[in-house]
């Protein structure tokens, strides 16, 4: 039985091979090759794995056959007169001309073996010449990936449009430490690291949802930093690329409030205007800061671009689908997803637990969240109900109005109408009486005016820039009205 | 000749005092080695059930078992555990027991500083897992990437813990590495000429100069990383200009050359195993030895292959790679002369033979995904992934761990006089055996379906339930063979001393004494004539000068003992001990918890007066 082994180490290896090829439906198989890249880099094992086979057996087979032939026995071999006796045998002591044999045979080898990894390596480096790659930047974050065309002045976040037949041209860059872009199907990984810039390229041959995962230890959600890249035929990218920098609907639902007041501070939602892209990356770095060189007393940090975040299909990188379930599950609790998720741990909402929020809340930021379609966009996920309500709603005095804009705009969620609390922002209790005096040439009412459309030009001493959300200039000159009268009101 | 007074403390101890004080205070390498096998062995069970708890973890998708942060606290010390508490300690056993006697001496060349390496590595790994008890264990991997180190990333205590510790454990190494080498360059016998000395020997010569020039590296990167975590430098961080790519650089520059710290020992002993159940001599000789330099020498050009991915260009990694597949061709010399050997021969299977023969095959299979891996474009779908782990698990686990076990089965007569059951050291071999193929060959598969390393869990639909559910109960079946050699251990100390001078028909000097050998291990200082000089002494039908190392050397008649008296030996010392133990607490004062500059100064306190204390320690008479 015993010197069936050789066979047994056949049938071993075979079956490798079998599994190895009966298993392209893994959605993570770097034997499933989608792109060129990662099919020059199949080949490529390929070769050495079938180079490496050959020897394998043969090695294996030499060592078998030498401990069963040469094995020491008191009865010869039944069938033949060999004996091993107990006796020293032959004490040979080498042979050079073998020695030289096995040293030039395996060097052969490798030459056979090192040509073509040198070729593959320049040849997956970059993209071909002559074609025309779209360049993007791939930012490892802790621990979510942050997705930008420079050209199309577009940010996303954990999912990643590419056209089909089209070299990518990806920059690699990181913002805290190490991670790794993997998407296993279409090209090898290559690092992020902070304060180097690499690059790597990739190419989808099919249109198709391709999963990806960070493949370097970046800390505590490693395991949980997922995304994928989405290849669609160019006419369908092209209207993607379209569609993002389209404004949604509108929605001024209370949700719209509250993700302003809670949220907005580290998650961007309307990077489709023109400008905006300069404006996030400046956002980013500035969150980043923020939290690196003060992390006891940050409130924001670099986070995922949300906008049209409706037509994702994940949510937390690459976690779990995107459904209002799920959303409403994240934001109440995001370490039962992610655990070591900055979001919980950073955000004054959470500071470090569930959500201080009530339930119809989170349900109301995810029905705004998911309403964040470009308009024209397939069918929206969610109704409208709620702005028809909103519509429905009307004023007696200006003050009442901007009691409404104060928590429909999220003004709340930061500054308290109590004496002395500090949520994020100053208290607004007795604004009135301290706001006249701080800009010379500004009455009281003039300095709320423009602290609210200007923020970052009136910060209050202790307080840090850019924290408060410069979209209020978007309000129409009546409701800044009307949230100023209502400011001057609290005593 | 006057003698200088220092003002000791303690005298020195009497010789051959008994009780825990004989161990405590030795300087022989017998007990020396026996200590560092015992502790090397406490610390593998210890990262053997860091490793059960991560296939635990992994055995389903989205496993509860332990959280994130715990998890990454286990991987790392599991690493870290196994590279610098079990594997090379174990080696360090077998350099301490066998490298006096298979030169023919009495002891190594500094038998004080023998023993402090033996306290550094103790209290080395005592200060690394005190880490456990404080709040938080390393948690950053084995290869501690900057910035996940840096204290943003970091804030806690666990790196630290991990940079004092690898520190006093590299001082331990350093220390024990110059021993060895002046001990194999300064006291081989009379007539043993480098060309003549075992191959096990050679081999540890090569370790040790590698310990000697790889440690410094680690030791000033580490020093670095103190200093940006402690100090408010910024070596590795990159928001205030450093470059987390040096800490890499040096990281590997330290770390490719450990590898084959890891596996030499264990080829070396190999080396010696095949040779004496073939009966017949090592086969080219010369091609071993100058393969396993050459495997030495060609490490320190490779260190980038672990960095294929880090973006170094396409020119570096042409470069490493062509480098690193040149190291597979002194590697399969090796291979081929091993099989050599047992061609011809007239084989004896015990377990010790067999777990040589495991640990070429096993071996074969590292080496071969290892030349798969070489390449980079190949190797950027495998970097960080289970493939990874499962390569390195069959070089250090069916490579290094199963020659260690083959020396063990080899050389137990000769260190306790009793043979570990055969029987049971065939069930030990089997079961270890299928365990590790069941727990490791899956991962091969697993990282080329895309499973990442050092993931604390993963999703369901991804494919990988099956193969991660096999290799957690091959773990179990691994654990299990561990214990049925514990069990042998304990079963076997209960037999009789019957091993006798020379159970196996052995080739080399440490066959030609009794077994346990005495103190002084040679009564006369033997002169060598031959390699495998006992074997010809026993056959002398078989010398042939023109192989074999050559003719005798001259005659030496100064090496006789007059009388044949007790040779005087070292005497013992409390202050090996001590110095080790001072160093320690001055190293684990530079954590940062209240009053640490306190506990740094009575260490340094220690530290001197022993060290005082060692440099004019007197001479019994």
């Amino acid at each position: 039985m015993i010197s069936k082994l050789p066979k047994y180490l056949a049938i071993f290896s075979l079956t490798w091979l079998f599994i190895i090829s009966c298993s392209p439906q893994h959605q993570q198989s770097t034997f499933a090759n989608a792109g060129p890249v990662a099919q020059q880099q199949s080949n490529l094992y390929y070769l050495m794995f079938w180079i490496a086979a050959l020897i394998f057996v043969l090695v294996q087979g030499a060592l078998i056959f030498a401990l069963l032939n040469f094995r020491r026995r008191e009865k010869p071999i039944p069938g033949s007169d060999f004996t091993v006796p107990d006796i020293p045998p032959k004490q040979v002591h080498g042979n050079t001309r073998l020695e030289i044999i096995w040293t030039i045979i395996p060097a052969l080898i490798l030459i056979v073996i090192a040509v073509p990894t040198v070729q593959t390596i320049y040849s997956t480096y970059e993209p071909p010449e002559n074609s025309d790659p779209l360049e993007v930047v791939a930012m490892g974050h802790q621990w979510w990936w942050e997705f930008r065309y420079p050209d199309e002045g577009i940010v996303t976040a954990n999912e990643l449009y590419v056209p089909t037949d089209r070299p990518v041209r990806i920059t690699l860059q990181s913002q805290d430490v190490i991670h790794s872009f993997w998407v296993p199907q279409v090209a090898g990984k290559k690092d992020t690291v902070p304060g180097n810039t690499n690059i790597m390229w990739l190419q989808v041959d099919e249109p198709g949802n391709y999963s990806g995962q960070c493949a370097e230890f970046c800390g505590v959600a490693h395991a949980r930093m997922r995304f994928r890249v989405i290849a669609e035929e160019e006419s369908d990218f092209n209207n993607w690329m379209e569609s993002m920098k389209t404004p949604p609907k509108m929605d001024t639902s209370e949700g719209y409030g509250l993700f302003l007041a809670h949220c907005s501070m580290c998650h961007s939602i309307d990077s489709y205007n023109a400008g905006s892209y300069e404006k996030e990356l400046t956002m980013q770095d500035e969150r980043w800061d923020d939290w690196y060189f003060n992390q006891e007393e940050s409130v924001r940090v670099s986070a995922p671009n949300l906008t049209h975040l409706g037509i994702r299909t994940m949510l937390a990188a690459g976690q779990k689908d995107m459904t209002k379930e799920n959303l409403v599950a994240w934001i109440k609790d995001p370490s039962e997803f992610k655990r070591g998720t900055r979001m919980q741990s950073v955000a004054s909402v959470y500071k470090g637990g569930p959500a201080k929020l009530e339930d119809y809340e989170i349900e109301a930021i995810a029905d705004y969240l998911l309403a964040q379609i470009p308009e024209g966009w397939g069918v929206a996920k969610t109704g409208g109900e709620a702005e028809e309500e909103a519509e429905a709603l009307v004023w007696n005095t200006a003050e009442e109005h901007g009691e409404y804009l104060f928590v429909n705009q999220g003004c709340a969620g930061c500054h308290s109408l109590n004496e002395d609390e500090v949520i994020v922002g100053p208290s607004m209790y007795g604004l009135i009486d301290r706001s006249g005096d701080k800009v010379p040439n500004l009455s009281a009412e003039e300095y709320i005016y423009q602290s609210i459309v200007y923020p970052n030009e009136y910060i209050v001493e202790g307080y840090p820039a850019n924290v408060m959300p410069q979209i209020f200039i978007n309000l129409s000159e009546e409701e800044l009205q009307a949230l100023v009268s209502y400011l001057i009101t609290i005593k | 000749m006057t003698t200088i007074s220092y003002p000791t403390l303690i005298p020195r101890p009497k010789e051959y005092v008994s009780g825990v004080w004989s161990w405590l205070t030795t300087v022989d390498h017998k007990k020396i080695g026996t200590m560092y096998g015992v502790i090397a062995f406490f610390w593998f069970l210890v990262g053997g059930i860091e490793a059960l708890l991560i296939r635990i973890q992994l055995a389903g998708p989205e496993g509860k078992f332990l959280t994130p942060e715990v998890y990454n606290q286990v991987f790392t010390m599991h690493g870290t555990t196994m590279i610098f508490l079990v594997v090379m300690p174990l080696s360090a056993a077998f350099f301490n027991w066998m490298v006096p006697l298979m030169i023919g001496a009495r002891d190594v060349a500094f038998p004080r500083l023998n023993a402090f390496s033996l306290w550094a590595f103790l209290f080395g790994g005592i200060l690394l897992n005190i880490s456990w008890f404080t709040g938080e264990a390393p948690n950053a991997g084995w290869f501690a990437y900057a910035p996940n180190t840096e204290i943003p990333f970091n804030p806690k205590n666990g790196v630290t813990y991990w940079i004092l510790g690898l520190q006093v454990l590299g001082i331990a190494s350093l220390a024990a590495g110059f021993n060895f080498l002046t001990t194999i360059i300064n006291m081989r016998a009379p007539g043993m000429s480098f060309m003549k000395l075992p191959v096990f020997i050679w081999m540890t010569a090569v370790v040790n100069v590698l310990i000697v020039l790889a440690f410094p590296v680690i030791t000033v990167a580490l020093i670095q990383l103190q200093f940006d975590r402690l100090y408010g430098t910024h070596f590795f961080n990159p928001v205030m200009g450093g470059d987390p790519v040096m800490w890499q650089h040096m990281f590997w520059l330290f770390g490719h050359p450990e590898v084959y710290i890891l596996i030499l020992p264990a080829m070396g002993i190999v080396s010696e195993v095949l040779p004496t159940f073939s009966k017949k001599p090592i086969f080219g000789y010369p091609f071993i030895v100058f393969s396993g330099i050459g495997i030495g020498f060609l490490g320190w050009f490779v260190w980038s292959h672990h960095m294929f991915t880090v973006g170094l260009g396409p020119a570096a990694n042409a470069a490493f790679s062509i480098s690193t597949m040149a190291i597979a061709v002194p590697t399969g010399v090796k291979i081929f002369n091993w099989i050599g050997t047992l061609w011809g021969g007239s084989i004896k299977v015990t377990p010790a033979l067999l777990f040589s023969i495991a640990f070429i095959g096993m071996f074969v299979i590292g080496g071969l995904s290892g030349v798969t891996h070489a390449a980079p474009p190949s190797d950027a779908q495998q970097q960080d992934t289970y493939y990874v782990v499962a390569h390195f698990h069959y070089v250090l686990f069916g490579g290094a761990l199963l020659g260690l076990w083959s020396g063990l089965y080899y050389w137990w007569p000769k260190f306790t006089g009793r043979f570990l059951n055969e029987k049971i050291g065939y069930l030990h071999f089997a079961i270890v055996l299928i365990g590790f193929n069941l727990t490791f060959f899956p991962m091969h598969w697993l990282g080329l379906d895309g499973m990442p390393r050092r993931i604390a869990t993963y999703p369901e639909s991804m494919g990988w339930e099956v193969s991660n559910l096999v290799a957690s109960l091959g773990s179990f079946i691994l654990g299990f063979g561990v214990l049925v050699f514990l069990y042998n251990v304990f079963y076997s100390s209960k037999g009789p001393k019957n091993a006798g001078n020379d159970p196996w028909d052995g080739r080399t000097l440490e066959w030609s004494i009794p077994s346990p050998p005495p103190h002084y291990n040679f009564e006369v200082i033997p002169e060598v004539k031959y390699r495998d000089d006992f074997w010809y002494k026993k056959y002398p039908e078989l010398a042939n000068d023109s192989h074999g190392g050559g003719s005798g050397a001259e005659e030496h008649h100064d090496s006789h003992l007059e009388g044949h008296e007790e040779p005087h030996m070292p005497d013992p010392s409390y202050y090996p001990l001590f110095l080790g133990l001072g160093m320690t607490i001055m190293v684990g004062g530079f954590l940062p918890f209240t009053g640490h500059w306190i506990v740094c100064g009575v260490g340094l306190l220690i530290f001197t007066w022993s060290f005082l204390g060692w440099c004019y320690e007197p001479v019994n008479d």
